[in-house]
């Protein structure tokens, strides 16, 4: 592909588009999972 | 047993009226906005009665049935010998006598406000008098799911207005065939069936919901 | 209540080691796609570059179609015979094929723009697509709307499993309302209108899409599995 592509913004956004939500999703996901182990682990110290 | 159910409707005859009159108001007023033009009009009515349809059964049912569940009649139909499948489908029968009929006779007593023709009319009612049953059941599908939540309204909508989907599209393809002077009967028959398959699924579903929804 | 956590366990116990490979898997079939789709693969004779879009959209479609079947699947076995980790199964993958959905719609967006002069139009595929977006959207708000888990699960499955005749009418409105959208044309596999040098980088996108998937699933039933628990322990105090 060249970089003089008429539609290169298009692409770009397109790819952009994905690979940021599919990144953000991962960051999230994996976020909420740390989490729930810090919660789990915080619980059964407790009792 | 649907003479039991109507006369259990009847007694919400207040809803029912206000259900109508909504109808037909938001129906005034929608034309009133898109203005006198004829051809926007009859392009648009179908389109508009199908949506105001499908929105009064959805905002109407779950409320009937949330009157019901707190005067303990779910709990009656679990009890009965018959199976709920049958209740329920008693109750869609009366509802679409009750709610039904009039709108559809609404409908086709305003169509020539609309400049409609009377073929167009014609199909319009035939469409909603068989989409009718299906979405009061799916109406009933939608309220007995979300009996025991904390959302209402919005979220029958949310859950159901996507499944309604096929019945007006399908009834929108056979009015614009009435309006081509095409041949408007595949895309009818197809409405039946998809109809009566909504109707079935529903009620069965209808029937489980009904089971969780008086088991908490 | 031993039996019912033993499936769960044993289900940690085989996606430990899964986790990372199906994440590796999930880097390389990505980086593969992705140079193929971008850098390798020859422009279409009659969309140019614009073609290229086409290797991230048709994808997520597909998969996101997929992960409904998959749900509707994971709820059947959730609502027939009440099994934990379908249910948590179930509830996890509802997040990532809301995600592909919308990916579907923003890059279709995107590549209908430049090809066709519009980002949408109201063809009976895109609003199919749309429908699904809000299928989605219906099982999440519905379960999220009870206030305990297992209630909100039994009526979310109850709606997945009507939500499924859903899918042969996205297939079955294509026929009716053909517009200036591109008819399917991987469906016939087989006839040669689709040239292998784009299949490649299609087939190597999908792959990477359904490793995410699997990745994130397992991820993401792990974390559910911990607020169950959670939740029972607070039940027990």
């Amino acid at each position: 592909m060249s970089i003089s592509t008429p539609y290169l913004t298009y692409i770009l956004g397109a790819y952009g588009v994905t690979l940021f939500s599919l990144c953000l999703f991962l960051g999230w996901t994996i976020f909420q999972w740390k989490k729930s182990i810090h919660q789990l682990n915080n619980s059964s110290h407790e009792t | 047993m649907i003479r039991r159910e109507v006369r259990h409707l009847y007694l919400h005859k207040g809803t029912l009226f206000a259900t109508l009159t909504f109808f037909a108001l938001s129906l005034f007023c929608v034309s009133l906005a898109l203005g006198p033009e004829e051809k926007i009009l009859r392009l648009t009515t179908p389109a508009l009665c199908w949506i105001l349809a499908i929105l009064t059964t959805l905002f109407s049912t779950p409320l009937l049935l949330k009157d019901e569940a707190q005067q303990g009649l779910l709990d009656e139909i679990l009890l009965q010998p018959l199976l709920p499948a049958f209740t329920l489908l008693s109750k869609i029968g009366a509802e679409s006598l009750l709610l039904g009929f009039p709108l559809i006779i609404f409908g086709g007593l305003f169509s020539p406000f609309f400049a409609l023709s009377f073929s167009e009319t014609l199909t319009l009612a035939l469409t909603l008098l068989i989409g009718f049953p299906a979405l009061s059941a799916l109406g009933i599908l939608g309220g007995l799911l979300t009996l025991n939540t904390r959302g209402g309204g919005i979220l029958i909508a949310l859950l159901i207005l996507p499944l309604t989907l096929p019945l007006f599209l399908l009834s929108l393809i056979c009015m614009e065939k009435v309006r081509l002077d095409l041949d408007s009967l595949p895309p009818f028959c197809l409405l039946m069936g998809v109809a009566l398959l909504l109707t079935i699924i529903s009620v069965s579903a209808g029937s489980w919901a009904l089971r969780f929804a008086v088991e908490e | 209540m031993k039996y019912r956590w033993a499936r769960p366990n044993f289900f940690l116990k085989i996606t430990t080691p899964l986790l990372p490979v199906s994440f590796i898997l999930t880097l390389l079939f990505l980086t593969g796609g992705l140079y193929l789709g971008l850098i390798a693969s020859p422009p279409d004779y009659l969309q140019g570059d614009g073609m290229r879009i086409m290797y991230v959209h048709v994808p997520a479609s597909w998969i996101a179609s997929l992960i409904y079947a998959f749900l509707a699947l994971m709820s059947f076995f959730a609502f027939v015979w009440r099994h934990l980790l379908a249910e948590v199964l179930a509830i996890s993958s509802v997040p990532i094929g809301a995600l592909f959905t919308g990916l579907s719609l923003v890059t279709g967006a995107l590549w209908g723009k430049p090809m066709w002069g519009t980002y949408w139009v109201w063809d009976a595929r895109l609003t199919s697509v749309l429908v699904l977006l809000f299928l989605y959207g219906g099982y999440w708000a519905l379960y999220k709307s009870y206030s305990r888990p297992e209630q909100g699960i039994r009526a979310a499955s109850l709606l997945a499993l009507v939500g499924v005749i859903n899918l042969p009418i996205i297939k079955g409105s294509v026929e009716w309302w053909n517009t200036l959208h591109q008819p399917a044309s991987l469906i016939k596999l087989s006839s040669p209108s689709i040239d292998p040098s784009m299949l490649t980088p299609l087939l190597l996108m999908a792959g990477a899409y359904f490793f995410y998937f699997i990745t994130l699933l397992m991820i993401r039933t792990r974390t559910e599995l911990n607020t169950r628990k959670l939740l029972i322990l607070e039940a027990k105090k």
